[in-house]
């Protein structure tokens, strides 16, 4: 059971540093960070500030230079690929700024795929009730290539939700979509962290969404603070 | 909300499930959507053509073997002066072999009207083993083939003792002391090449009226013969154990040794059937490689997503083996299953051209095209998709540098595998090692060159900068070259891989064309139509004139007249024969007697090995010999030595001045031994010549027979007939396999053209929404295209030559000859297909809105 008291993320002195022509880049520069379970947090800054990089940190999809990330007071920076996988599979759903369907799969065959992984036996039926959340049975069976960048956005958060994960990452899920449906969108988000007390962490340039959430943080060439409410 | 908790054993059995359920469902979802195509298709391209080809040429070989068993009428045949032994008998009655017994002997043939020296054959029932004799009611019309000798009472003749006897079917003959009805013009024996009967015409007649005879008497010379067939291994075991018991007066013969030129013949046919084997197997490898490589490369964002969904490494490499797994087994399948019907209708194709009856092939014909794809499967596939367990997910943010195998191992890995299934196939060291290291040479020769190529193109491109800058001499290129030339510069590292790729798949081709073309005419120029098909001996020097004469009033066309004697090696230096037998285990029969001639010219179709031929004139006093390099070799001989021979109880030494490559198969006279003078003093010999006869002009024998009664004849026409038939037979079946292999060649080369198209597709869109014009968009892609098939078409031919000059010298003992208009062809066309293919493909982005372009890409 997750305790109350319990950090959900935690990061340490989180440095990211990448090789480029001249010598290297720096692009988070000590990020210390303390998530607790079923907290909504929004990470805001300007574009190029570092704020995928350090979603991408959280989530463990990679390792950063310097520092330590702890999920569930796990140090996933400490275990190697194989246990990272593992822990991600228990804990983290992915929403990705530039979607990452397959294109080799339709609508609900992506959003099945988390389900799949798993071995969830109704995949299907779950999978449609997950698109009939955001909006999307009619288009069920059409491939990425034949939906519109926001209607795949929908599908990438769809997916998300199949994860049934207690983390929520999304960078920016609402980047593409019209207020309306952004609004639907963001609303699906937060029902999530109502119903199962999912922690919520997203990358957004929109205010009215950072502002839905319990804390906002802003990233500034790497560096993060705490913005007052 | 819980949180799942990890206890493993629990867990364990259902995950493996999992990933195999999951691993199935994503190839089948892959499958769907097309992803899969380049790869199947290659797959199943691969398995079906080596299927059917090595099948095809299983087949075939077969029956050339069987056909050159014909040529024995049995496996195996045992001759001698004295009867068979009855111990020998017994032994292959044991075993047990099938057998079939002649005796050959001189004769008088009687008629009312006239008689003739002629050659008896008597056979037993079973005679012959393998093949069929061809009879006809009347000499000189259409044959029928029976597989059985005459009954008893009667007796089959030679369609020319019709002529010299004046009589016809149903008439009478007398041999010796018994009357025989004429049963059938005896028009064919499957075994009648030597030159045992000299210039007799035969008789056949049944085993059991020999007695009747009394032609067989105490001091008359009879050979007899005994014929064996059974399947490899007993026919191998009986030789083994008959082989150290054969003594003096026996002989064995087998199939390889029984007729050389008809065993030349074979053998390059096998060579022929064996180099198009290979040439499919290693195109095959390169497509599955090719193929592999695109798919790995577009699996990355599924299993960085497949890791972000909690997919451990160990889970990706268990789907990928699953994925593999089922690829390979179900490819193998169909392309088995697709092979067969493809060697089926090879067949169809060729009824006419294949001997009747073909033989089955052996289950390893079966294999092998699955093999093939099973190995390429896993040593170009599997690689670059098992490596893909360390793709980060992290990688789906942000393209990272793909965390693939390292190029040197899978090239390894690539090229071990290559070599292992040649030699596989081949099971022949030299064709494999040539075929391989050719291939790995070419690969890093063409790396090397395509490399300095495009780093010349580079200069080319700053040069008109630089003069430009100048502002003088602006030598200007049109816009369309130089964003073509820029693109090749600029997508250097991957055009020089694609022009690699691209030369090695045009050099196979061309390897396949010039082979088919090239290889196969000079094989069939080896024995034009009209190959000397006669031989005559024994001719009286004072009779040459009026036989050289005879055969120029008859338009017969006749080679040089060469003297002839016989004798045997005796001694080599200090050694006898037999010690040099045993140190050397020379296979051949040695202690044989040899045709010997003497002649200051050289045969057109002998070439010096080592040594060097007498100049003419330089006539000393020393008796010299040149040597056929086989035989010289079996016995340890080499330039220098001195042999012993004795000839006609006399012996004469001769220092070796050179050894010969003989061409056996050329048909004209040709010797093991060739002295610069008459070996014996005063010996003048008997002189021979061959010459051609049409089939039409048979009769011209008889004549000649007639004026010359001593004269000895020996018609080869049938054995000529039959190899050319083999070779026309074998280089029809190689067209259409080449035919087969260039076409899955070129489906190779075109979908590795359209492999590259993907990034220039998308670099076209953005420069369409840029604003470039159609035209400078497609020029450009042209000029691109066209250079980098210039390039890989210029190499591709270098390769090729190099190829074929070892094929043709080393395989194939052919004369390599240059063909200087491959080097203009090749690139020629190579830099077309290119060009057309991609114009082709290009199509698609000059046509279509750019959004879409980018969309699909
Ligand atoms: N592997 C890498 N190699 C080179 N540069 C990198 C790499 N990873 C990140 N960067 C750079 O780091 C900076 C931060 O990137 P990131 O994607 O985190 O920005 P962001 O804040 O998400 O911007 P946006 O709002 O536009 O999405 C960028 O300038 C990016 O170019
Ligand atoms: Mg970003």
């Amino acid at each position: 059971m997750i305790d109350g008291h319990m950090t959900m993320i935690k990061t340490q002195n989180v440095q990211h540093e990448v090789p480029t022509h001249g010598g290297s880049l720096r692009i988070l520069k000590g990020i210390d960070l303390e998530i607790k379970p079923g907290e909504t947090v929004a990470i805001i800054g300007a574009s190029g500030s570092g704020k995928s990089t350090l979603l991408g940190m959280l989530a463990g999809l990679d390792v950063p230079s310097q520092g330590q990330v702890f999920l569930n007071n796990c140090d996933i920076t400490a275990l190697d690929e194989e246990g990272r996988s593992r822990i991600r599979s228990q804990y983290v759903a992915f929403v990705f700024q530039s979607f990452q369907l397959l294109g080799s799969l339709n609508a609900i065959e992506n959003v099945m795929l988390p389900l799949e992984v798993k071995g969830e036996s109704s995949a299907a039926t779950k999978a449609m009730q997950y698109l009939e959340r955001v909006g999307l049975q009619e288009r069920a069976h059409h491939y990425p290539k034949q939906l519109s960048g926001g209607e795949q956005q929908r599908v990438a958060l769809a997916r998300a939700f199949a994860c049934e994960a207690p983390i929520i990452f999304a960078d920016e899920p609402t980047g593409n979509l019209d207020t309306e449906t952004g609004s639907k969108i963001s609303d699906l988000l937060f029902s999530m962290n109502a119903e199962s007390n999912t922690t919520l962490v997203l990358v957004t340039h929109s205010p009215e969404l950072a502002k839905r959430c319990q804390r906002q943080l802003e990233m500034r060439s790497g560096e993060l603070s705490e913005v007052s409410v | 909300m819980s949180m799942p908790s990890d206890t493993p054993s629990e867990v364990k059995a259902p995950r493996l499930r999992l990933n195999i359920r999951l691993a199935l469902r994503l190839l089948f979802r892959d499958g769907r959507s097309g992803k899969l195509n380049i790869l199947w298709v290659s797959l199943l391209l691969a398995i079906a053509t080596v299927t059917s080809i090595s099948l095809f040429t299983n087949r075939i070989q077969h029956s050339l073997y069987d056909e050159a068993s014909h040529l024995l009428a049995a496996d195996i045949s045992i001759s001698g002066t004295l009867p068979i032994p009855e111990e020998w008998r017994q032994r292959a009655q044991e075993q047990p072999l099938e057998s079939a017994n002649f005796i050959a002997f001189r004769a008088m043939v009687f008629s009312e009207e006239g008689m003739q020296l002629s050659q008896v054959k008597a056979v037993s029932d079973t005679y012959p083993l393998k093949g069929e004799l061809s009879i006809s009611d009347q000499p000189y019309i259409a044959s029928q083939k029976v597989k059985h000798g005459p009954p008893p009472g009667v007796a089959w003749v030679a369609p020319r003792l019709f002529d010299a006897l004046t009589v016809s079917t149903g008439g009478n003959i007398t041999i010796g002391e018994a009357e025989f009805s004429i049963g059938a013009s005896l028009n064919k024996e499957p075994d009648n090449r030597s030159g045992l009967f000299g210039g007799s015409p035969r008789v056949m007649i049944h085993l059991d009226d020999v007695p009747r005879t009394q032609a067989v008497q105490v001091g008359s010379r009879i050979d007899y013969h005994w014929l064996l067939a059974a399947d490899n291994s007993e026919i191998a075991t009986f030789s083994e154990w008959l082989e150290p018991q054969l003594g003096e007066h026996h002989r064995l013969t087998n199939i390889d040794s029984a007729n050389r030129s008809f065993q030349n013949t074979m053998a390059r046919a096998r060579g022929f059937l064996l180099l198009a084997g290979c040439l499919s197997v290693i195109l095959s490898a390169v497509a599955i490689a090719l193929a592999a490589r695109r798919y790995s490369k577009g699996q990355q964002t599924q299993v960085a997503l497949l890791k972000t969904l909690g997919k451990t490494p160990r889970d990706i490499t268990l789907i990928y083996i699953v994925q593999l797994l089922t690829i390979g087994l179900i490819t193998l399948v169909i392309g088995s299953a697709l092979g067969w019907l493809l060697h089926e209708l090879l067949l169809r194709l060729l009824t006419g051209f294949m001997p009747q009856g073909l033989s089955k092939a052996s289950l390893s014909a079966y294999w092998v095209g699955g093999v093939t794809g099973f190995v390429s499967l896993w040593a170009f596939a599997a690689p670059p998709l098992l490596a893909l367990r360390k793709t980060s997910p992290g990688s789906i943010l942000r393209e990272q540098s793909s965390s693939a195998l390292h190029a040197g191992w899978s090239f390894f890995i690539g090229f071990m595998a290559t070599i292992s299934l040649v030699y596989f196939y081949s099971q022949d060291i030299k064709l494999t090692l040539i075929l391989t290291f050719g291939a790995l040479a070419c690969v890093l020769g063409v790396g090397l060159i395509s490399s300095l190529l495009i780093i010349v193109i580079n200069a080319i491109l700053k040069r008109t900068q630089t003069i430009k800058n100048d502002g003088s001499l602006s030598l200007q290129l049109p816009p369309q070259i130089k964003l073509g030339l820029t693109n090749l510069q600029r997508h250097h590292k991957f055009n020089v891989l694609q022009i690699m790729n691209f030369s090695i798949l045009f050099l196979l081709l061309l390897v396949i064309l010039t082979a088919s073309t090239r290889l196969l005419d000079q094989w069939r120029d080896q024995l034009p139509p009209e190959t000397a098909n006669h031989f005559a001996f024994n001719i009286y020097p004072d009779d040459i004139e009026a036989v050289s004469a005879m055969l120029s009033d008859a338009d017969v066309k006749f080679s040089p007249f060469y003297p002839m004697t016989r004798g045997r090696v005796s001694k080599v230096n200090e050694d006898t024969l037999s010690d040099r037998v045993k140190q050397h285990k020379g296979r051949a029969n040695y202690r044989r007697e040899l045709n010997l001639t003497w002649s200051n010219q050289l045969g057109s179709d002998n070439k010096i090995k080592s040594g060097q031929w007498w100049q003419e004139g330089e006539k000393t006093e020393k008796l010299m010999v040149s040597a056929e390099h086989e035989y010289a070799e079996g016995l340890g001989i080499s330039v220098g030595d001195t042999l012993t021979f004795s000839i006609a109880g006399q012996t004469v030494s001769a220092e070796v001045a050179s050894l010969r490559k003989v061409q056996w198969d050329s048909m004209n006279p040709n010797f093991y031994m060739v002295f610069n003078q008459a070996p014996l003093d005063g010996a003048t010999g008997n002189w021979l010549t061959s010459f051609y006869l049409a089939p039409e002009n048979k009769n011209f024998l008889n004549q000649l027979a007639r004026t010359f009664p001593t004269v000895s004849l020996i018609e080869i026409d049938q054995t000529i007939k039959q190899i050319q038939e083999v070779i026309s037979k074998i280089s029809r079946a190689i067209e259409f396999i080449m035919v087969l292999i260039l076409g899955s060649g070129l489906l190779v080369l075109i979908s590795s053209i359209q492999s590259t198209l993907d990034l220039r597709f998308q670099e076209s869109a953005i420069l369409r929404t840029l604003g470039a014009s159609r035209s400078l968009v497609r020029d450009s892609l042209l000029v691109e295209f066209c250079t980098m098939g210039l390039l890989a078409g210029l190499l591709a031919s270098v390769g090729a030559e190099l190829s074929m000059y070892f094929l043709q010298t080393n395989i194939f003992n052919l004369q390599y000859v240059i063909n200087g208009w491959a080097f203009v062809y090749g690139p020629l066309s190579a830099s077309l297909l290119i060009g057309f293919t991609g114009w082709m493909s290009t199509r698609k982005v000059i046509h279509t809105p750019p959004l879409h372009v980018l969309r699909e890409v």
